[in-house]
């Protein structure tokens, strides 16, 4: 037999052995996926399809090497000059840099346009939530599945700086939640965890910014269901998440197939929740949201007699829309929550 | 289960080798029969209760034909194969184009294909036709005969295997370990086509076509049509290598299923080099039986239209497959008749042939006609499509390097360094296929795995 027979042989044994006597359930805790162990055939909720898709999805979690080869594979397409998420191309050896011609969301002009419909609204009163970014909360081992290339220290710096220059921001930076390692997914957007703790963190500065009272949600309140796995998908851009449905989601909310909250904004739709148990001192709010806000909708909606949720993309790109939302409805605030990447670049 | 998913590398194939090579005779047969149905519930469980419908249909089927030798029998058990196969594939097709037609409104409901349909229902057929011309021995033990039509290695997208070819391989299987390396490595070549190069231009197929129509720049269609060129015959061509490769490792020699076929210098030679187990399987058990080119003129004519017609709905229930099938036909025909292109320099030739072939795939990627008409407008200046955009460098820079690997290995310029290294150094080829390999496993390690184009056919 050739030498590449008994490579190949030696690898497709030696791999599952080492994977299954050196598990690695870092990535998954981290993720809270849930796959940190072996998915049960006899769960009788489980059908056979679906069982087989954990399987696969653990198995390919926990084989050996999955963050080295993560890294390599990243830095390898680094230096090859492929940096998608910033539009970017960097070739190292040539020195070629190029950037993407197309409409850029990072752009530093693309969401000034907030700016204007808030000076030209003095009435109506503005939030504007930034989320940390994802670089700030995962651990230095994985950073290298981030394309983001701005340190820490950079970030903060910036993040301070368009703050204090926009006249509508009414909340502090939260350094504190940088320090939580169980926030983002690996990849993209936030965890089950961390979609609950930006859900207090919003609501406690909510509470203390305009003296409400809403009581917030215990983790012991919440079921299974109220944090559901589609916030754990690791690729959002594809269309494979499932509808679910929660027991907070009101009926209406069921009927405008709005039931996914992150189908809604990955199809631009606008998503509108009416609290079935209104009360007298709740409020009407208008949520402009990227898809980070998207975690949230399901716990807000209660507290708020009323939720508007629309695209932040769609009203950055376009801020008439913004300007007509408010001629046409009584909000009591505009939320404009975003992901921080939407501030350094303004 | 996909042959670049972690599942089946580490732990299907590993299991499955060992225990393969533990039993003997029967023994292994069964391994192979159930190991291959656990391959294909993986996929989805649901198709398997039709899967074994069809494997018992035909081995009785074939046992009566052997008996009997009688041509309604035959014909028989072959329209049960087709009417189950006409009725998942084409239902809802064709009471589509009815109603349209006839402006009536019955409605059917559109079902999900079980994988692999396509190809296990011709290779069931030829082995029943084969049985009637005597061409094969019936095979009377079910485990045998269920192992080959269920061989995992080929049973989701071919080759089109004809029992006859691997008869003596499964009766009398035995470890060959030049059969093994070789076997290895059309693996590692297969599962590199696929992960690295194939589903990387599948990434940037994906972005162009999610563009606004009105960024649809005459070069960026152009890339989209040259990377799907590639990524078409890349992708199937990997399962296909991948498919010997498997094979090659449990003991067969599985018929080649690509010949570089965009080395062709016409449309008829392409044809001759793409999907070959197919080619041969229309030309055996379509245009030979209604005469081939021992006919009159207008019956060739007939012929080479009938096999282009079930070639282009084979691969699809729909007008753009229709259009296609027609496509190729004409200017095989064409060729036929005109003479013109034998005295043309080849890479005039080739040229042409790409051209003819690209086109055809624009018919072959477009979700109908007119979206197909459009995108050709845009190519050919015809629609108001602007040029160029600068934007298209982000592309190239991203894929140029994968890009310059798929047209030289499509040109099969490796093929040829690879006989070259192996007279100097054959160690070094060793090296160089274990290299291939690492580097492939950190693309499957890194991405979800994608299913193969021609899963859908």
């Amino acid at each position: 037999m050739k030498f590449s027979s008994i490579f190949f042989l030696l690898f497709i044994f030696s791999i599952p052995v080492l994977s299954f006597v050196q598990e690695d359930t870092e990535k998954s805790k981290i993720l809270n996926s849930n796959l940190q162990t072996l998915p049960l055939a006899t769960d009788e909720k489980l059908s056979p399809n679906e069982y087989i898709a954990k399987l696969n999805k653990y198995v390919e979690d926990q084989i050996i090497g999955h963050e080295k080869a993560f890294e390599i594979k990243y830095k390898l397409d680094f230096y090859l000059g492929r940096n998608n998420n910033t539009k970017y191309y960097y070739i190292p050896k040539l020195n070629i840099h190029y950037q993407y011609d197309e409409k850029n969301i990072y752009d530093s002009s693309y969401v000034s346009g907030f700016d204007d419909v808030c000076a030209a609204n003095p009435d109506t009163d503005f939030l504007y939530y930034v989320v940390p970014g994802k670089r700030n909360s995962i651990p230095d081992k994985y950073v290298a599945t981030d394309y983001n290339q701005v340190s820490n220290a950079e970030r903060q710096t910036k993040i301070k700086e368009n703050l204090s220059q926009y006249q509508c921001i009414t909340t502090e930076y939260k350094p504190d939640l940088l320090n939580l390692t169980d926030y983002y997914n690996y990849n993209h957007h936030y965890n089950s965890n961390g979609v609950y703790k930006t859900y207090i963190d919003f609501m406690t500065t909510y509470n203390n910014l305009y003296g409400t009272d809403y009581e917030l949600m215990e983790p012991n309140d919440l079921k299974e269901i109220d944090v559901p796995s589609v916030f754990y998908q690791n690729d959002l851009t594809n269309d494979k998440i499932d509808n679910y449905t929660t027991e907070r989601i009101p009926a209406n909310m069921e009927e405008k197939g709005t039931s996914n909250a992150y189908r809604m904004i990955s199809q631009n739709r606008v998503g509108y929740y009416q609290n079935p148990n209104p009360t007298p001192e709740g409020e009407d709010v208008l949520f402009v949201t990227d898809s980070f806000g998207q975690g949230m909708l399901s716990f807000i909606m209660e507290e708020f007699n009323s939720v508007n949720s629309v695209n932040f993309y769609d009203y950055a790109e376009d801020p008439q829309l913004l300007e007509d939302e408010l001629e046409n409805n009584d909000y009591d605030r505009v939320i404009i929550y975003s992901y921080d990447y939407n501030v350094l670049n303004r | 289960m996909l042959f670049n998913s972690i599942i089946f590398l580490f732990y299907f194939f590993p299991i499955f080798i060992i225990v393969y090579y533990l039993t003997k005779g029967h023994a292994r047969q069964l391994v192979m029969l159930v190991s291959s149905l656990i391959f294909y519930a993986w996929g989805d469980v649901s198709y398997v209760p039709l899967f074994v419908a069809s494997i018992l249909w035909s081995y009785l089927a074939a046992l009566v034909i052997n008996k009997y030798r009688n041509k309604w029998v035959l014909g028989l058990s072959i329209a049960v194969h087709v009417i189950v196969f006409v009725k998942l594939k084409y239902l809802y097709f064709l009471v589509g184009a009815f109603n349209s037609i006839v402006h009536s409104n019955i409605t059917v409901q559109d079902t999900v294909l079980p994988i692999g349909i396509s190809f296990y229902t011709f290779q069931m057929i030829s082995y029943l036709i084969d049985v009637y011309t005597n061409k094969t021995k019936v095979q009377t033990n079910l485990v045998t005969y269920g192992a080959y039509v269920s061989m995992f290695s080929q049973l989701i997208a071919g080759p089109i295997i004809r029992y006859e070819e691997i008869e003596e391989d499964l009766l009398n299987n035995k470890f060959n370990s030049t059969r093994f390396s070789n076997g290895v490595k059309l693996f590692i070549q297969g599962l590199f086509l696929k992960v690295v190069l194939a589903d990387s231009f599948s990434a940037i197929i994906d972005q162009i076509n999610n563009r606004d129509a009105s960024d649809q720049y005459v070069v960026l269609l152009w890339l989209m049509t040259i990377l799907y060129t590639l990524q078409i015959y890349l992708d199937f061509n990997a399962y296909s290598k991948m498919a010997r490769g498997l094979g090659g490792m449990m003991g067969y020699e599985f018929p080649q299923n690509f010949n570089f076929p965009y080395v062709a210098t016409s449309v008829s030679e392409f044809w001759q080099r793409w999907h070959m187990t197919l080619t041969r399987w229309f030309k055996d058990y379509v245009y030979i039986p209604l005469g081939g080119s021992r006919v009159s003129s207008i019956k060739v004519l007939r012929n080479v239209f009938i096999v282009w017609m079930f070639t282009g709905i084979w691969h699809g229930a729909g007008y753009t497959f229709v259009f296609w099938g027609l496509w190729n036909f004409c200017w095989i025909y064409l060729e036929k008749e005109v003479q013109l292109l034998k005295k043309l320099p080849k890479v005039i030739g080739n040229m042409y042939m790409l051209l003819v072939i690209m086109i055809g795939w624009v018919f072959f990627m477009s979700p109908d006609i007119h979206s197909a008409f459009e995108v050709l407008k845009g190519m050919f200046f015809i629609s108001d499509n602007p040029v160029y955009t600068p934007w298209l460098w982000g592309f190239l820079f991203q894929y140029a390097g994968y890009l310059l690997i798929a047209i030289l290995y499509s040109y099969n310029l490796f093929g040829s360094l690879e006989q070259k290294m192996t007279e100097i150094s054959p160690i070094s080829v060793e090296i160089g296929y274990c290299m291939l390999f690492v580097i492939t496993l950190l693309f499957v390690i890194t991405s979800t795995s994608s299913p193969f184009l021609y899963f859908n056919f």
